[in-house]
This record gives structure tokens, C-alpha cells and sequence, in this order.
């Protein structure tokens, strides 16, 4: 059986280039995958603004997409999180179908080094610094992981200070706390100007799009990407 | 006497504008974290310790009822009188009516957030009972008329000015900013009205039902001259607050003051029963003649038997707000009455009912920090979710949000209506931010107040990865 590529929502829609990184990293592994073409969202946004059904019923449409996949694969800690930890507490509503998908849900970093991957050396160099997203390193304890790929593709990596401090994005927390969030944000940008990179890593597409929308805003030229974009020279959206 | 409490989105909007106290938090937030990884990691393996608290009060939670008899029947045989309180409003009464039984003009007080909870100082005062807060936070918010900021360090964001000029006005020490000027101006102020105050009124950090005795932990001793002085001593305590054994009370002190401060025992720990009665004959004066113990209800027997009971093992160690990065951005004062933080956004609707403070269980961005540092391993964050998952099925959520999300359901659960709506949306943003970015969007202002939105493709991945043909 194939592994299956879980976009998620917000690379779907908003960061594509996430998903074909992720996609190239696949083929490089040697992994037999897939994209089913039913996938939609995961239902952690329904989750975590207390809509247990709607939730429920997301996640048990996520595990049918899946059904016939070995693995899923998901770039984004968060989703990964909700769909590993959280989904098979939803059985009661869900079925036991979300408990056979939380056993089969992989970040992708976890995907790749148990593939054993070896990422091929970039050509240009590159500096680098990382933030930890929240559920990636508290739910599903990925820290080491991404670091480790990187190095072997000649990224050379720091930590920012603070890096296992929210970056203030929350899901919706953003929208119906839009000043707190961005208070959050701005000890974040801070603590990026501090460590005097131009480009910040990290592995989930909401942090991506929080962090770099309020350095964008406060025109910091920064950029941020998705640790996967950062193994290739082109951003992995090409086949150079 | 209770106001209708303004929500949590309007108080921290306010706190959020208060640079000084910003500043106060960016300065010492680093410390908290700081010291408490250090005393976790000089401890060895501090998990287990965390899983060993866990159990212990889980094991108050589950005998509850029995051991607060235990507790009861130890405390009275000891010389103290147990009441039992059963909300705010009677363990106010039962306080009063001790204090005037005694004839009490001026009491003396120890720092007890449980006494904030039921708003004590306002009862004693109407009842012509001076009060005066000992703890040196406390005294200095008493002064200044403000609520706790922190459930440790009451005054954390007061700045030394500040305090200087408090004193100044209150005629207490000879003026200067030195801090331990300060302090010791405070300190003789304060041993004044020890000396001088009829009632000592005490909260309890853990009561042990074996012995019948009460655990406070301070830092400054004030607990202990407050426990100790006065002839009559009241002690203010939150039913969760009972322990079985009192051999426990190693592990639990271990997991308190590392966590909370970083110590590896705070300074004083007192633990004391009942009052000195007609069998000590050893010619001493010292020590109350009488205890009340009032073991306050308030909500927490509904707790024990509600999706909330977890929240019942809580210490009141104060890291889940040390750790928080919202209580850092907002400060102590934007969340209910006496607590804040983390667990006050769980504890405050456990007591008083989701509709209290409606938004507060919403204020988070659940990154779990408070959760991975609780010494008694509560599930912080999913208790959140608990209480907003209590909203939506008591139909108490804004009407706008229940329909986005059973929109957003309902396109999820058919992937063709998905795709199509995706990649509109993806073209949409596309075209809104016309290749560089989105700036403004009327249906998302809280993002668009502070963030841009970098123009994505105008494709979804769905749609690229079609073209490879996968
Ligand atoms: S919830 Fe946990 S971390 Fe917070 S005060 Fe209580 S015991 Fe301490």
C-alpha cells in the first residue's frame, strides 16, 4: 500500500510550494505515494472552536480518503497532531476509523528519516533559523528531526531565541484575538531580528503565514519557509 | 457587590496599551522560566515526580469527601473549630462572625488567593474589622487598591517607583527607591501591626488529613507571624486543598517551589494544627488560643463530579501563567477575579459557569507550554476545549461562528464542492493581493489588523500536483 500526501487546507490553498516540496521529497526518498483526490480538511479547526460533531465527522471523512493508504503523510505539525493525538478521542462520534488513522499519521520529517532519507547537498549555501511550531514539538516531539535533514542538505542551522515560544497564531485565536496574536507575533519578529537571519524555518504552514504577514507588516525583509522548501536550492517547487 | 465582569477581549485590549506594565512582564518573564528549568533539572527526574503529584492528587480528588472528615475530626480533637463553607458568601459570614465574637478591631493577613476568591477584605472592613495584607506583594497592591497581578507574586509588574511613591504617600519608611529600603520599611510597618492585631487570617497551600493540620509556604515569614501572633487564627481554605498523608508533603513542597519559583523549599513552611488549649502547660504564651478552619466549597463539589475535576488537583504553583504567552502579553489583570493565566481560564468557569466570562476559554492559542510544565500534569489546554465544547452544546456561541463552521463542514464533507471552493479561494487571494500581497480582507479583520497575507499562487496543491499527472 502507498503512502498518502495530506496537504492540509492552508498549503492547499495558500502555500502550495509546501506540498511540492513535500511532494519532491518524496520522490527523492523512493516512496511509493499518493494524493488522494478526496482530501479536504482534517477538522481541527471545528475541533478546537468546540464543534466536537463537525470535528467528528472531518476527521472520520479524512480517515475514508485514507483508508487505503499504509501512511499519511502531513507537512504541518498541527494537523498531524490533531489527526495522531486528539482524533481518536472523537471515536465515540467518529468511529474507530480516526483510531486507524492516528496510528498511520507521520510528519513528514518522521516519514523521511525512517525512509532513511538522505537529503542531496544544496548547490548555494544557506543560513538559517529555526522556530519550533507548538504542536509539532509538544504533541508529537519533533525537534531533532528537520535539523537533522537540513544539515545533511548543507543548510546551516540555528536556533532563534525563544524558538519553543508561540508565535501567536492559534487557528482562529488570530482572528478573534487579531492584538493579542500580534502582540505574540512581535516578540516573536523580535526575537528573529535578534538572531540577524533572512530566513526563519519552520514546519507548519500557520506559523509560516502568521510570522511572515506581521514581518511583512512591520516591512522586515525576512523571509519564511517550510523547512522542506529549504532542503532544495529552488524552494522545491522545481525539478532543478 | 460583584460587578458583571467586562470580558476578557476588552480587559486585555486595555492591558495591552499599558507599556509600563509591558515592559515590567518582558523584564521578568525570563526569570520565571529560567529558574524553573534549572530546579527541574538539578532535581533529577522531575517527570516522575510530576506523575507521583498527579497521583497523590488524584487521590484528594477521588476520597474527597472522606478525607476532609478525616481532616476534620484531626483538626478539632487538635483544638481548631472546622466549618464548612459552602460558597463565598458563607465563609464571609463565618469569618465575620469569629472575628466579632473576639472582639476584633484589626486582623492581620496572609497572602490567600482563596480570601481574594471570596472577596474577604471587603466583608471584614464592612464589618469594622481593619484588615491589612502582610504578604509584601499583597500590602503593596493594597495600598495601590489593585486586584493580585500573579497568584505568587501578587505585584510582579509594579515597578519600584511605583512602590516608592505608594509608600511615600502612606507615610511608610523615609522616602528613597532603594528596594531594600523598601522592604524594610515595609517590615517595620508590618511587625507593628502583627504585634498590635487581635485576629491572624491565613490561606492554606495544603491541608493534611492525617494530622488535622494546615501547610502554608511563604517566603517572608508573614504567614507564619500571622499563623502564630494573634490569639485567634483563621484559616481560609478551598476544600481541594486536602492531602491524605502528611508524608507526601515532601514530593508535593518539591513540586510547589520548583515550579513556582525555582526553589528548592521556600523559605518557611509552617505546618500547624489546632490552637493552644488547657493541656500545655509548658508556661508558654506563644501560639493562638483559637483556629477556625473554614474549608470553602464554592463550586468545587460540582467540579469534583464534572469534565472539570482535573482542574481539582491544580497547587497553585502559578507556572502555567510563568510559561503562558498570553498572560506575558496581557498581563494578570485581564482575566477574572483572583486567578489568571492558564489555569485561571479553566478555573474561573468551573467555579462560577461558562457564561461568566464567556470568552475566556477561548483565549488561548493552546500551544500546551502550561500543560508540559504543570507539576500536577493538568491537561490544560484540552480542559479549554472542554469548556468550549460545553459552549457550543448549550448553543452559546455567536451565530456567525456556529454557521462558518458548519459551512466549512458541510464543504468538507463533499472533496468536488472542496476543491472547487479551495481553488476559487486560492484565485481570490491571488487576485486581492495582486502578486504581492493582501492587505486588507472585510471578512478577516482581526488578521488584517496586523498581518499581511503574502499573494499565494493562485493555485492549490490539488490542482498543481493534477497537472504532474498524480
Ligand atoms: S494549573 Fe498546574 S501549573 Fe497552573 S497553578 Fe495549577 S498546578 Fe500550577
Amino acid at each position: 500500500m502507498p503512502a498518502g500526501l495530506f496537504a492540509t487546507c492552508l498549503v492547499n490553498i495558500a502555500r502550495p510550494q509546501i506540498g511540492l516540496a513535500a511532494a519532491k521529497t518524496l520522490d527523492l526518498a523512493g516512496a511509493d505515494w499518493v494524493f488522494p483526490r478526496g482530501q479536504t480538511c482534517c477538522g481541527q479547526p471545528a475541533y478546537n472552536a468546540g464543534f466536537r460533531a463537525q470535528a467528528a465527522a472531518a476527521a472520520a471523512h479524512c480517515a475514508r480518503v485514507f483508508a487505503d493508504c499504509e501512511k499519511v503523510v502531513v507537512p504541518s505539525g498541527s494537523c498531524c497532531g490533531f489527526l495522531r493525538k486528539h482524533a481518536p478521542g472523537l471515536a465515540d462520534v467518529a468511529g474507530d476509523s480516526v483510531t486507524v488513522l492516528a496510528a498511520k499519521c507521520m510528519e513528514l520529517s518522521e516519514f523521511l528519516l525512517e525512509k532513511e532519507f538522505v537529503p542531496p547537498p544544496r548547490k548555494t549555501p544557506l543560513a538559517a533559523a529555526f522556530h519550533d511550531g507548538c504542536a509539532g514539538l509538544r504533541e508529537l516531539g519533533i525537534k531533532k528531526g528537520p535539523r537533522k535533514l537540513l544539515a545533511q542538505a548543507g543548510v546551516t542551522v540555528s536556533d532563534i531565541p525563544e524558538c519553543e515560544v508561540c508565535c501567536g497564531f492559534g487557528g482562529a485565536f488570530a482572528e478573534k484575538f487579531g492584538g493579542i496574536s500580534a502582540a505574540l507575533a512581535d516578540a516573536k519578529c523580535e526575537n528573529i531580528l535578534a538572531a540577524k537571519t533572512n530566513t526563519v524555518l519552520a514546519g507548519d504552514a500557520g506559523c509560516i503565514l502568521h510570522i511572515e504577514g506581521r514581518l511583512s507588516r512591520l516591512r522586515k525583509p525576512v523571509q519564511v519557509l517550510h523547512w522542506a522548501q529549504a532542503l532544495f536550492d529552488s524552494g522545491g517547487e522545481t525539478n532543478g | 457587590m460583584q460587578t458583571a465582569p467586562v470580558s476578557f477581549a476588552a480587559r486585555a485590549k486595555k492591558a495591552l496599551g499599558d507599556a509600563a506594565m509591558r515592559g515590567a512582564m518582558a523584564e521578568v518573564k525570563g526569570k520565571f522560566i529560567s529558574a524553573r528549568a534549572q530546579a527541574a533539572a538539578e532535581y533529577g527526574d522531575f517527570e516522575s515526580l510530576r506523575e507521583r503529584g498527579k497521583q497523590i492528587r488524584e487521590q484528594s480528588i477521588n476520597e474527597m469527601p472522606a478525607l476532609l472528615r478525616q481532616f476534620e475530626q484531626n483538626a478539632q480533637a487538635a483544638g481548631a473549630r472546622v466549618f464548612w463553607a459552602a460558597n463565598a458568601e458563607a465563609a464571609r459570614k463565618i469569618t465575620v462572625a469569629a472575628a466579632r465574637h473576639h472582639n476584633a478591631k484589626l486582623a492581620v493577613k496572609s497572602k490567600s488567593i482563596t480570601g481574594e476568591e471570596i472577596r474577604l477584605n471587603g466583608a471584614l472592613e464592612k464589618a469594622g474589622i481593619k484588615t491589612v495584607e502582610t504578604d509584601l506583594g499583597e500590602f503593596i497592591l493594597q495600598l495601590a487598591g489593585e486586584e493580585p497581578f500573579h497568584i505568587i507574586a501578587p505585584a510582579m509588574h509594579k515597578r519600584r517607583e511605583e512602590i516608592a511613591k505608594l509608600f511615600a504617600q502612606n507615610n511608610i519608611g523615609e522616602g528613597g527607591e532603594d528596594i531594600a529600603a523598601l522592604t524594610r520599611s515595609a517590615r517595620k510597618h508590618l511587625r507593628a501591626q502583627f504585634l498590635a492585631a487581635d485576629i491572624g487570617i491565613t490561606g492554606a497551600n495544603f491541608l493534611f488529613a492525617d494530622i488535622g493540620a494546615a501547610m502554608i509556604v511563604t517566603n517572608e515569614g508573614n504567614g507564619r507571624l500571622a499563623a502564630t501572633l494573634p490569639k485567634v487564627r483563621i484559616t481560609i481554605a478551598g476544600i481541594d486543598k486536602i492531602v491524605a498523608r502528611f508524608s507526601d508533603s515532601a514530593d508535593l513542597l518539591a513540586l510547589l517551589t520548583r515550579s513556582a519559583t525555582g526553589q528548592k523549599i521556600s523559605n518557611y513552611v509552617t505546618v500547624a494544627s489546632g490552637a493552644r488549649n488547657g493541656d500545655c502547660n509548658d508556661g508558654s504564651e506563644e501560639g493562638p488560643r483559637h483556629h477556625y478552619i473554614i474549608l470553602l466549597d464554592n463550586g468545587r463539589s460540582a467540579m469534583r463530579k464534572s469534565e472539570m475535576r482535573e482542574m481539582l488537583r491544580c497547587i497553585r504553583c502559578g507556572a502555567c501563567m510563568n510559561h503562558c504567552p498570553v498572560y506575558h502579553a496581557v498581563g494578570g489583570h485581564s482575566y477574572g477575579p483572583a486567578y489568571m493565566g492558564p489555569m485561571g481560564q479553566v478555573l474561573i468557569p468551573a467555579l462560577r459557569g461558562i457564561n461568566y466570562m464567556p470568552d475566556l476559554p477561548h483565549a488561548a492559542t493552546m500551544c500546551g507550554a502550561c500543560e508540559v510544565v504543570c507539576p500536577v500534569k493538568i491537561p490544560l489546554p484540552g480542559l479549554m476545549r472542554k469548556l468550549r465544547e460545553k459552549q457550543v452544546k448549550e448553543k452559546t456561541r455567536p451565530f456567525a461562528e456556529s454557521a462558518a463552521v458548519f459551512l466549512w463542514t458541510f464543504v468538507c464533507l463533499r472533496p468536488r464542492l472542496y476543491n472547487f471552493a479551495a481553488a476559487a479561494m486560492a484565485m481570490f487571494l491571488r487576485l486581492a493581493g495582486g502578486g504581492s500581497k493582501v492587505r486588507r480582507l472585510f471578512f478577516l479583520p482581526g488578521w488584517f489588523s496586523a498581518r499581511d497575507l503574502i499573494c499565494p499562487p493562485g493555485r492549490t496543491l490539488a490542482q498543481m500536483l493534477k497537472k504532474e499527472n498524480r
